[in-house]
């Protein structure tokens, strides 16, 4: 069986914002909320890093373990999706999180939170595939149309790649080795172990 | 020739100063002239033998075409000729015109011929023997001119390039600058090498005057030390209204900012996020937010030019037709940027002038 990861190869990436806003596009992601985002590292400065990041599907997910209402599950290629019906925006999966892919875009007069919002790689939620009401929560269904995530398709120096694990790690493999230098899978580490690490 | 490697195109005539402009012993492989030559006219293929390869069609229109060209010289309005009756600024494929500036001078390329068809060409009895001013217009007709790409198809089916084989040139005697020479900018802080890097005399460019050597001798340096820049920023693939005017590339760059050396701005008093004027030599200033990072170097100011919607300090953006105010407003670039033409093209300036930072 597939496992879906995502891999940003931070020896690669520009900071063009290509992936955010494809996908603020394809799942009409509201202002001030961010599904993927760029982070810079030294920016301006020698050995400035970009790193694209969204939610990474992690083995174990932690936000899986700490949510009091269990609304967020792994789906059988290892992509972690939610239950909006069941969110009651307590915010533990946002601590839980080592990469800061919880969002919530609404708030109350009382600062509490909305319903949780995050990347579902593309594969839509507990709705139909392809619902209006799937749309409605949580965007784009392209997993079921047998489409790749828009922001990986989207890269344009292929740094930000989505698909089986096993494949894009053995691209980004090949890619490390022909150009001699860097391991740049940020945030691989942090997110699969065991078995699952590949390389 | 037709699979790939095309020469360089003879695009200058075939000699310039006594000097041969088409290339010397070099040819793409398996061409028949192991040489150069001239592009193709209706008469390097009656040279050459090959003008009996044209379909019936495909001389018709060439010969419609040359008729064309003869009518339109009738006319009362048509081109100029000069006092040999030759028509001034026409191409020819054998020997250039003299002050032919560029690619700019076709005029075989426009006018009558664009009426004909082939259907037309028949029709005007293409059958008769033509006059000897028309066979010598005929002669004339060249790939770029002929509409039924016939001498295309007959230069490329014997393995040579329509357009000639020529030099590349390095050397373009119709520039101010023959072979690229470094000018300092019309606002430039180093003065010291304006002895030897000079701009051009202020000339006229058809009805435009275009002024240089006068802005540039004015040392306006003191008041404004820095280098201005302007350029485009990565996740804005398009120009400003592109931009602003899309919601999701909007929010990547919600403030119109300068990037300026954090030395430059210790010296001005201003701190990261501060708002800030860049004040130009021209007398514009604009008020932008300041982005102190090291990526531009000591002395260079950089201005992205995505906003529009303020002008030197306002926020305007209410005269914008309604339904067309952009998502993000701020200063355009284009405020503080300068005066200037390209010497060629008349491009207008937009990359280099000077500016002041003071804190707003």
């Amino acid at each position: 069986m597939a496992r879906m990861k995502f891999l940003c190869d931070a020896d690669r990436c520009i900071e063009c914002n290509a992936c955010t806003t494809a996908c603020k596009n394809e799942h009409n992601v509201p202002w001030g909320i961010n599904r993927r985002r760029l982070v810079t590292i030294g920016d301006g400065e020698p050995g400035e890093k970009s790193v694209s990041i969204a939610c990474m599907h992690c083995t174990d997910a932690p936000c899986i373990a700490v949510c009091p209402v269990s609304c967020i599950y792994q789906t059988d290629i290892g992509v972690v999706l939610h239950d909006k019906d069941l969110c009651i925006g307590c915010g533990y999966c946002f601590y839980a999180c080592p990469f800061g892919a919880p969002q919530y875009p609404q708030a109350t007069n009382f600062g509490s939170r909305g319903k949780m919002d995050k990347c579902t790689y593309c594969a839509g939620g507990p709705e139909a595939n392809g619902s209006e009401a799937e749309y409605r929560k949580y965007g784009r269904n392209r997993i079921a149309e047998g489409k790749l995530p828009l922001c990986a398709e989207m890269c344009s120096t292929r740094a930000l790649l989505a698909g089986d694990g096993e494949i894009i790690s053995q691209i980004y493999r090949e890619r490390t080795l022909k150009r001699g230098y860097g391991s740049g899978a940020w945030g691989w580490a942090t997110a699969y172990y065991g078995s699952e690490r590949g390389s | 020739m037709a699979e790939g490697g095309l020469p360089f195109r003879a695009g200058w005539g075939v000699e310039h100063d006594g000097i041969r402009l088409l290339a010397d012993g070099s040819a793409p492989k398996n061409s028949p002239v192991q040489d150069g030559y001239p592009e193709f006219s209706y008469a390097t293929l009656d040279k050459l033998g090959w003008a009996g390869e044209l379909t019936p069609q495909e001389l018709a229109t060439i010969r419609q075409v040359a008729s064309a060209v003869l009518a339109a010289h009738d006319r009362p309005d048509g081109p100029a000729k000069d006092a040999a009756g030759k028509t001034t600024g026409e191409s020819n494929t054998l020997t250039p015109p003299e002050n032919r500036r560029g690619l700019e001078s076709a005029p075989e390329t426009k006018g009558p011929q664009a009426q004909v068809g082939t259907d037309e060409a028949q029709r005007a009895g293409a059958t008769e023997q033509p006059s000897p001013q028309l066979r010598e217009q005929m002669a004339k007709v060249n790939w770029k001119t002929d509409l039924s790409g016939g001498i295309i198809r007959v230069a490329i089916a014997h393995g040579m390039a329509p357009y000639g084989n020529g030099k590349a040139r390095c050397f373009v005697w119709n520039y101010p600058d023959p072979v690229p020479k470094h000018r300092e900018p019309l606002y430039t802080a180093r003065r010291d090498l304006l002895p030897k890097y000079a701009t051009y005399a202020d000339r006229k460019l058809w009805r435009l005057p275009q002024l240089y050597a006068s802005i540039q001798t004015r040392d306006v340096s003191v008041n404004y030390p820095l280098v201005l820049t302007s350029g485009r920023l990565v996740e804005f693939e398009g120009g400003g209204d592109e931009t602003r005017s899309n919601k999701w590339l909007a929010e990547l760059q919600q403030h119109m900012f300068a990037e300026i050396n954090p030395r430059d701005a210790q010296r001005a008093g201003v701190r990261d996020g501060a708002m800030v004027w860049v004040a130009t030599p021209e007398g514009t200033r604009v008020r932008v937010t300041a982005l102190l990072t090291r990526r531009v170097g000591e002395g260079t100011v950089f201005l992205p030019f995505h906003f529009a919607g303020w002008w030197m300090g306002q926020d305007i953006s209410s005269r914008y037709p309604p339904g067309t105010v952009p998502y993000v407003v701020g200063e355009s670039a284009n405020t503080a940027t300068t005066y200037g033409y390209d010497a060629v093209t008349a491009m207008q300036e937009t990359k280099t002038t000077l500016c002041r930072i003071e804190a707003a």
